[in-house]
């Protein structure tokens, strides 16, 4: 049978190739990564495949058809949009609308102030407080932010990545001043500062060179996994570099190299693979570019975590194999034209990572390329995931698209991409090795690959709808757009002029000391951070205590 | 006659993937070109203007306020003697805002989506016939 089906399936191809010849059939198309795209796919594709060792079930050793066993038949992804501006006030009406509007985890965006780790009165900090994100220099600015909102029930995703030890310590202090158990916090910081070294700034904020980084992270990670149960202090981000145009099985690749990394790290410190794993996430982008190739970069994922704990890390712990992944859009591929294309997009984006199987879902709004997202926006992007969720049957069957020859095969062709991109990152030492020999700077996040792309969709050999096909001289519709209000830098500065003038400044004085004492030591900082928050000193204050001991992020650019 | 460009992300983000390859594009087509961003606000945008004597100054403003930003970039860009150049601007900026920030002294502002071509073609155009490079102020 196989036989006959093997010579059908050639003669099949061979009448197409021709066709190709002839020039009546395009070539057969390959994706970015590199995987070429058949016309036709069949069981001769995936016979080399072994359903239990390749495949298997939902929530069972690969776990590529998905980490839990009841998928979302028993819980739906958290679905969550990225919001912040102002204030914590403003912040905070903008984040119970979301809640009222179906949101079921919140995302926190921070100003470019609080992400360099400065104070909203510092000079580099003019005209940028509160504009991109919420402006937050005090425990106060915090408290704000979650007035009225029960962090003991919340989904909060802190997305700080330099300045994670600040947010995190922030959101501590907060806590216990209202009383709630740190045992009741759920939610995640992102906190992954390895991957904004690798390319020439992707989208993160550098503050201190690498290594202090790399340590301040692992601070955080180390006191979250021995004193927050249920919070997850790294979320590694594959995101922010695949904006860059690099291909999905690089983001994989990265995405577990820098994990693997964080691993070691904090085995190192004495704690057991089993209290580490389950308290990781991932954090990658979702595309529509190539659908069916994203599908596969999720399950192969999966694969190549599981594969690491048992084969690398020797994990014991089910959950320590449950790999959790949340995506976001890939913005970059958002148009200025016609915004409400955006709307389509976003469907697709996210109807891939649900059917890759991911545990969180944040939406960008269509408004993405023009402006801050106004409700309109964000609201019409939670109904994009509710519509899917509950009017398609989808989550229903967990996998759907499993044992597709397509799926399957193209799968397994991403698993052993990204692992030659391991490879080949392994060889040179290891990621921060690979970051010191400019070895992503260059070969993979340099701007070769987003400069390729850019002139196919300038030469119109990349369709982008509303830029090189269907474009129109005059926008049919133009959204309303949000404008952040100017008079937010001044509001900030004032509350922290009277936020200094409350406190007890030798308390202060007498905190910042002492964690100027524990910097010069290789203790965790996080427990003298938080004492110094609770005494309040304010974000800049810490940071230039920490800048002090570690100097200043270098910045070089390789075009 | 080929412009030197200084190409600048101004404010405290790190998204230099527009200024990257607008950075790219200039100079695959023959210009020089310094790019920086990360800590460059208008007193340093202006002042890395007048030390590598350029000729354009493209910002890239993805963050803040451009409505006070832009025109005290502008301001310290005269400051510093380099009121001449040819200043042009990319980035998130509302398009009803354009009026006004031309008519400050931004001779050009692109949107995401541009081709790398017009700007390309609007900095060459403005030098074409201009034999020499004119010595700084």
């Amino acid at each position: 049978m196989a036989d006959d089906l093997s010579k059908k399936v050639e003669e099949w191809n061979a009448r197409l190739d021709s066709m190709r010849q002839n020039g009546q059939l395009k070539d057969e198309a390959v994706t970015d990564a590199g995987i070429p795209v058949k016309a036709v796919y069949t069981p001769l594709d995936v016979s080399g495949l072994d359903y239990a060792d390749d495949i298997g079930l939902p929530g069972e050793y690969p776990y590529v058809r998905g980490s839990r066993n009841t998928g979302y038949i028993s819980r739906l992804w958290t679905m969550r949009q990225n919001t912040g501006f102002g204030g914590g006030s403003e912040t905070n009406e903008r984040l119970k609308f979301l809640m009222r509007s179906g949101e079921t985890g919140l995302n926190i965006i921070l100003d470019a102030p609080t992400h360099r780790w400065v104070d909203c009165d510092h000079e580099i900090a003019t005209g940028q407080v509160g504009f991109t994100g919420v402006s937050i220099s005090t425990l106060q600015d915090m408290e704000d932010l979650f007035e009225d909102i029960p962090l003991d029930k919340a989904r909060v995703t802190l997305i700080a990545q330099a300045n994670a030890p600040i947010i995190m310590a922030m959101y501590v202090a907060a806590a216990e001043k209202r009383g709630i158990a740190l045992a009741d916090l759920k939610g995640d910081i992102q906190n992954d500062p390895l991957r904004e070294y690798e390319g020439v700034g992707c989208g993160g904020y550098r503050v201190f060179p690498m290594r202090p980084a790399l340590k301040l992270a692992l601070d955080v990670m180390e006191y979250a996994i021995r004193n927050i149960p249920q919070w997850t202090p790294v979320t590694v981000n594959g995101h922010a570099i695949r904006e860059y145009q690099i291909s999905p099985d690089m983001e994989a690749a990265i995405v577990l190299s820098n994990a693997r990394e964080y691993l070691k790290g904090l085995v190192s410190r004495g704690l057991n693979v089993d209290q580490i794993a389950p308290r990781f996430g991932f954090f990658m982008a979702t595309n529509h570019n190539y659908l069916f190739q994203e599908v596969a970069k999720f399950r192969a994922c999966r694969y190549l975590w599981a594969s690491m704990m048992k084969e690398e890390f020797h994990a014991s712990d089910q959950r320590s194999y449950q790999l959790r992944i949340g995506t976001l859009n890939i913005g970059t591929f958002f148009t200025r034209q016609h915004a409400l294309n955006n709307i389509t997009r976003i469907t697709l984006q996210t109807l891939a990572a649900v059917l890759g199987g991911c545990q969180s879902i944040a939406t960008m709004a269509y408004d993405e390329a023009l402006a801050l997202p106004t409700e309109e926006a964000q609201y019409t992007s939670l109904c994009i995931q509710n519509i899917i969720a509950h009017e398609t049957g989808i989550t229903d069957t967990i996998d759907p698209m499993g044992g597709s020859y397509m799926i399957e095969s193209i799968t397994k062709t991403m698993r052993d991409k990204i692992q030659e991109w391991m490879l080949k990152i392994g060889e040179k030492g290891g990621v921060a090795e690979a970051v010191d020999k400019g070895f992503f700077q260059k070969d993979l996040v340099g701007s070769q690959q987003a400069m390729k792309r850019l002139m196919e969709v300038e030469t119109g050999e990349r369709v982008v709808v509303g830029v090189n096909k269907m474009e129109r001289e005059e926008e049919l519709a133009r959204p309303r757009l949000f404008a952040p209000n100017p008079e937010y830098e001044k509001a900030q500065k004032a509350k922290l002029a009277e936020f200094k003038n409350k406190r007890d400044s030798q308390r202060v004085s007498e905190a910042l000391s002492g964690l100027d004492r524990v910097i010069s030591t290789d203790a965790n900082v996080m427990p003298c951070l938080i004492e110094a928050v609770k005494a309040g000193a304010t974000v800049g204050e810490t940071g230039a205590i920490l800048g002090k001991h570690y100097g200043e992020a270098k910045r070089g650019f390789v075009f | 006659m080929q412009p030197k460009v200084l190409i600048a992300k101004v404010g405290l983000d790190e998204h230099y993937f527009g200024a990257l390859l607008v950075s790219r594009a200039l100079r695959d087509a023959g210009m020089e070109v310094v790019l920086i961003g990360g800590d460059i606000g208008p007193k340093e945008l202006a002042r890395t203007a007048a030390q590598e004597d350029v000729d354009v100054v493209g910002i890239s403003m993805l963050i803040g306020n451009y409505m006070y930003l832009l025109p005290e970039c502008i301001k310290q860009l005269r400051q510093e003697g380099k009121g001449d150049v040819l200043l042009v601007c990319g980035g998130i900026i509302d398009e009803t805002d354009y009026p006004s920030l031309i008519s400050q002294g931004i001779s050009r502002i692109w949107g995401p989506g541009t081709p790398t071509r017009e700007i390309v073609a609007f900095i060459q155009q403005h030098f074409a016939g201009k034999a020499v490079r004119k010595a700084s102020a």
